[in-house]
């Protein structure tokens, strides 16, 4: 998980550098299409990244030495 | 007599006084007034007095005494301390002057902080209570801090001291809160507004970050111990990016576990970042100076913990906008390049290319000429003298005096010997006024 989590921030790092450089403007034409499509593509990624919603809340459990998650419903417990 | 003169006095301040007679409401209005003494000491006035029983008075007693000491803090030594089986704990809390019975009920027990002891110099908060059937008032005390040496201010003070001398406090140890974290670990009570809290500012902010509980106890005895383990389990599990320890507001003493140095080297041990989010706005807790960040409130936390997915949506789709911008003007670029080359006037009129050597030779062609003209005009004298002496030379001036050329009808060569010609040949003589044809005999 902290990979994805790494992931995703740098892409977003890069989505910033990709805009950053094309917008420099003295790139050749074959260069600034790939980074226009390299760009879109992280855009994309970040934002299926956003978009997906965690429902549940879990709780985090010991069992003996071992850790589990269950279902934890903040209403039924309080 | 006096005693309940007096007492009545009290219930001015009281609704019960609605349940009295106009004559008290008029006593009571001018108390002092003599005549109203005087007529108190009369049997004939006494009838007109109401007569309680025990009951009755006590009650009115609790009543006025319950209702002006509520909310206050007393303080005093602890003495005649009995812990009962039925855990609630009984005490009389006295000075040099004084003494008051005290109480702390079973529920209040659990949040001690210490098990209080004789001799002990507190400050207790609560309410008093009257006691009917013992017929005596006592506090009821919600709250006890020791003071003095002990007191949890020294405590706190001790700890922080050493705390911050061994380096838990450091800046240079303090993790970066992530700006993105896919999940966050929460420590606090599994019930209260604290989680309700946390959990719907992260659930409005970002609602793709996953949520993951470890419930634990965050006052009381044990809290401490059950915190700090919270803490090593996330650790051990190792699936948040980031750690939330917290509850909402509360006293010192029930804010008591996160000052604790189970907790604060818990925090300081942690790989995981930590947000301390203890609910008190003005005072830091030592897990706040130990903790990657502090938040004054489990919200605030929520907050720091949590990106703003809706400002990343808007990061992401101007992004999108920009590229697309960039791209194009990368283009619109190069076609202006283009047209300002294919618009260059060598490509208009390729002439244009020439222009330059030809001019050059124009140049030098005048110069030739002006340098030719100078050179005849400063030789014209021996041009002249030439041309004479070359007049004089030339064949016409030869015919003018007096001789002739013969040349060949054919090809006009002239006829040097005689021997070139036979008979029959056809010549042109010339002379100086013009030729004659002439045949060879």
């Amino acid at each position: 998980m902290p990979e994805k989590q790494d992931t995703f921030e740098k892409d977003l790092k890069q989505l910033e550098d990709v805009v950053a450089r094309l917008e420099q403007g003295d790139l050749p034409l074959d260069e600034a299409m790939k980074l226009f499509q390299d760009g879109m593509r992280l855009s994309r990624l970040c934002s299926q990244r956003l978009s997906t919603v965690e429902q549940e809340i879990k709780k985090l459990v010991a069992e003996g030495d071992k850790l589990k998650l269950e279902t934890f419903e903040p209403d039924n417990n309080a | 007599m006096r005693a309940r003169f007096f007492a009545a006095l009290r219930m001015t301040n009281h609704k019960t006084l609605s349940a009295v007679s106009s004559v008290w409401v008029h006593q009571k209005r001018f108390p002092r007034h003599s005549k109203t003494i005087t007529m108190l000491g009369m049997d004939s006035e006494l009838r007109l007095e109401k007569i309680h029983s025990v009951t009755e008075i006590t009650g009115e007693i609790k009543a006025t005494l319950e209702a002006e000491y509520q909310s206050i803090w007393v303080e005093g030594e602890i003495s005649n301390y009995l812990h009962h089986t039925s855990g609630h704990r009984y005490f009389t809390l006295k000075d040099a002057g004084a003494q008051i019975k005290a109480v702390i009920w079973r529920f209040s027990a659990q949040g001690l902080q210490f098990e209080p002891k004789d001799g002990l110099k507190v400050r207790v908060f609560g309410d008093i209570t009257l006691y009917e059937k013992g017929g005596y008032y006592q506090i009821r005390v919600t709250r006890i801090l020791p003071v003095g040496k002990g007191s949890l201010e020294e405590q706190f003070q001790r700890l922080k001291e050493k705390l911050a001398l061994e380096g838990l406090f450091s800046e240079d140890h303090k993790q970066p809160i992530p700006a993105y974290p896919s999940a966050i670990g929460i420590i606090s009570s599994p019930t209260g507004a604290a989680i309700r809290d946390i959990i719907n500012i992260c659930r409005r902010r970002a609602p793709a970050v996953r949520l993951i509980l470890r419930p634990a106890r965050v006052q009381g005895e044990g809290a401490a111990q059950d915190i700090a383990n919270a803490i090593e389990e996330f650790n051990q599990w190792g699936e948040v990016d980031v750690l939330i320890v917290g509850r909402g507001g509360g006293s010192l003493e029930d804010l008591w576990a996160f000052n604790e140095e189970i907790v604060a080297r818990a925090i300081y041990q942690s790989r995981i970042p930590i947000i301390s989010a203890v609910g008190h706005e003005i005072d830091f807790s030592i897990a706040d100076f130990v903790a990657d960040l502090r938040a004054a409130t489990p919200s605030a936390a929520a907050e720091l913990a949590t990106y703003d997915a809706q400002a990343a949506i808007t990061f992401i789709g101007d992004s999108r906008t920009r590229l697309a911008r960039a791209l194009t003007h990368n283009v619109e670029l190069r076609r202006q390049l283009l047209d300002r080359l294919t618009n260059a006037r060598v490509f208009l009129s390729p002439a244009a290319l020439l222009e330059r050597p030809s001019q050059r030779l124009d140049d030098n062609i005048t110069r030739m000429k002006n340098i030719a003209e100078l050179l005849l005009l400063k030789n014209r004298g021996a041009l002249t003298l030439l041309e004479h002496k070359l007049g004089t030379l030339s064949p016409d001036n030869v015919l003018k005096r007096g001789y002739a050329v013969v040349q060949r009808q054919k090809g006009l060569a002239i006829v040097r010997q005689a021997a070139e010609l036979s008979s029959g040949d056809r010549v042109d003589i010339k002379f100086a006024d013009g030729s004659k044809p002439a045949t060879i005999e």
